[in-house]
């Protein structure tokens, strides 16, 4: 069963435009959305919240009938959040907007949180409006959260916190997470599938364990890649004393001489990705 | 239960969880019939995603280890006497084929091998609880 | 009922901008303008012109706070957020009109008034019917364009109504000449024309608004 399934997304923008975006959230598990920056994540994400008008079809099969935003556990980039209100403040519009909205368990995640309850919005640092977002996110029985570049700005061990509450959220049978982001260290972990977007389409979409299988990074001797069918390369990075390369592995039947197999990351994938490929 | 992963380790963790499910019954620490978290308890638990949780259990239920009742949860499945010799047994020969590669990288003989192995066999070390 | 949360979210963002600082200057304004005047009159409309002032404080404080897009979040479909909206601006002209009318009363105990009573009954619903006006045909401006892009243009129905005061005041006698000897057809036209200009300005917001992205 399907959580999202998007099918022929087009948006067009001047200077970027969404191109038959295809691809569907399965329900019950974290899906990682991968791409650079200014590759659609956001307006894919807009797409699906009615943020934005587009052209194609957005379905929410598994969702209760018929599904609302109201379902929806959200951060974005803009917090949404009058920056003159307080945390109680907070409190009283989520509980006019939401009709789900527990009081309780948003005071909860404050505290766990360490967020006092009388600074404004505007008062929050970047991790802390992003942990606020998420204390509203998990406060009015979502099934489904859609995070966009949560990550962005939180160090480390915030990181590793985010990570454990998505997993704590994950425990609820039929809770679903799609996760937008450029820093690919926090998906290595716990994401289930990965959406690879890129120049406005969808590159790949797999499982993650195959999606990382799929590629292949070689490294070695520049000369080397003359031996490699040309459309199984899908990114290089050439140096002055060698070339990194990523591969499709059903391409190839047998790593050429002068090339050497590296392990192969999604960070490594998004980096190389339609690199000097022109 | 413990379950130890490494990150840098060349398993993959679907595997490691395997094993270290399989070696929480081996010693005991896991009797038969007891129950297992749930896969996305252990998920959370864990740190890592629902669906190498999943490929772990799957994995240790289509060697028998463990079971899945409906409705009730996953169990240790009840102990077949020689599924557990048949796992130790594996681990046996891992460990002789181990020492045969390494005795023949300096040409020790068959004989002094199998010499050596009775030698151990009857010796304290061997002899003693781990 | 989602027209209802846009109207209880909308004072909620207005809110902060409530503060006592402002309700300060209108106080002095009012007593100022009392003083000088010795009739506490000129309050209706300092309080009307606060509302009308007001009346782009949602827009504002919502364009700060990102509320359209919460509203989406929220699942609020556009068309019950125009209402609430138009509610909002109402309800701030009706109850600046009521402290208005409040400061004058009070006023009239120290500046005795004659005929207290008919002018108020008058000239509040008179100052509502044009400050209400104004906020119909500024509307569209902003939920076309957004509070900071729209005020401009938003402006200008303000400066029209002033402009046709203006001219009218010349002539003031003549028009309550006129009104008074046909208050029934005046009356029934000018409803008309209310009501008119607030389904034309609904649905021009309506289209505007629904249109947008954010």
């Amino acid at each position: 069963m399907n959580q999202i399934e998007v099918a022929h997304l087009r948006k067009r923008y001047p200077a970027f435009s969404l191109e038959d975006v295809q691809f569907s959230i399965p329900a019950g598990y974290i899906t990682g959305f991968i791409g650079k920056n200014g590759m659609g994540k956001t307006t894919t994400i807009k797409s699906i919240l009615s943020l934005i008008h587009y052209e194609g079809d957005i379905r929410f099969p598994a969702g209760a009938a018929p599904f609302s935003n109201q379902r929806i556990g959200v951060i974005m980039d803009d917090s949404f959040l009058a920056k003159d209100w307080n945390m109680h403040l907070v409190n009283q519009a989520m509980k006019i907007g939401y009709d789900n909205w527990e009081e309780d368990t948003f005071f909860r995640f404050l505290k766990r949180f360490r967020i006092d309850l009388g600074l404004k919005v505007k008062e929050l640092s970047r991790g802390m409006k992003i942990k606020l977002m998420l204390a509203v996110a998990l406060s009015h029985r979502a099934e489904l959260l859609i995070l966009d570049e949560p990550t962005s700005g939180l160090d480390p061990s915030m990181r590793e916190e985010f990570a454990e509450i998505l997993l704590e959220f994950m425990e609820e049978e039929g809770h679903t997470v799609l996760l937008s982001t450029h820093i690919t260290q926090d998906l290595e972990a716990v994401a289930d599938y990965i959406v690879f977007i890129d120049r406005g389409r969808i590159a790949l979409s797999l499982e993650k364990e195959d999606f990382i299988r799929y590629f292949m990074i070689l490294k070695g001797d520049g000369d080397a890649q003359a031996k490699l069918p040309a459309d199984a390369i899908l990114g290089r990075k050439s140096g002055k004393y060698g070339v990194e390369l990523l591969v499709r592995r059903d391409a190839l039947d047998a790593v050429p001489a002068g090339l050497t197999e590296d392990q192969v990351s999604l960070d490594r994938i998004l980096v190389l990705y339609g690199r000097e490929m022109a | 239960m413990k379950i130890v992963l490494l990150n840098g380790s060349s398993t993959p963790i679907y595997e490691q969880i395997m094993n270290a499910i399989k070696e929480n019954v081996k010693n005991g620490t896991l009797s038969a019939e007891a129950q297992l978290p749930s896969v996305r308890q252990l998920s959370r638990e864990l740190g890592i995603s629902i669906l190498t949780v999943k490929k772990a259990y799957d994995g240790l239920e289509a060697e028998g280890f463990i079971v899945v009742r409906q409705g009730l949860g996953t169990f240790v499945a009840p102990m077949d006497p020689n599924l557990l010799r048949e796992e130790k047994q594996k681990e046996v020969e891992a460990s002789l084929t181990h020492a045969c590669q390494v005795a023949k990288t300096i040409d020790l003989g068959e004989t002094e091998l199998v010499a050596l192995l009775q030698y151990i066999y009857e010796g304290d070390a061997c002899n003693e609880p781990n | 009922m989602n027209a209802v949360k846009v109207v209880k979210l909308d004072v909620l963002t207005v809110r902060p901008y409530l503060t006592l600082k402002n309700l300060g200057i209108f106080l002095g304004l009012g007593i100022i303008y009392a003083v000088i005047c010795k009739t506490g009159f000129m309050m209706l409309f300092v309080a009307e012109t606060v509302a009308l002032l007001f009346s782009g404080y949602p827009f504002m404080a919502g364009e700060n706070a990102g509320i359209d897009p919460l509203y989406r979040l929220f699942g609020i479909p556009s068309k019950d957020v125009v209402k609430g909206r138009y509610a909002v601006g109402m309800l701030m002209s009706a109850t600046m009109l009521l402290l208005g009318a409040l400061f004058y009363w009070v006023a009239s105990w120290i500046y005795p008034q004659e005929e207290f009573a008919k002018t108020l009954l008058l000239v509040g619903p008179s100052l509502f019917f044009t400050i209400s006006l104004i906020i119909f045909l500024e509307y569209p401006f902003y939920f076309k364009l957004g509070y900071l892009k729209g005020r401009t243009m938003a402006s200008i129905p303000y400066y029209v109504v002033c402009v046709a005061i203006w001219l009218g005041v010349g002539r003031l006698q003549e028009i309550v000449r006129f009104l008074t000897a046909h208050a029934v057809w005046v009356g029934a036209a000018l409803l008309t024309l209310w009501l008119a200009v607030l389904y034309g300005s609904y649905r021009l917001s309506l289209r505007y608004y629904s249109g947008r992205d954010f």
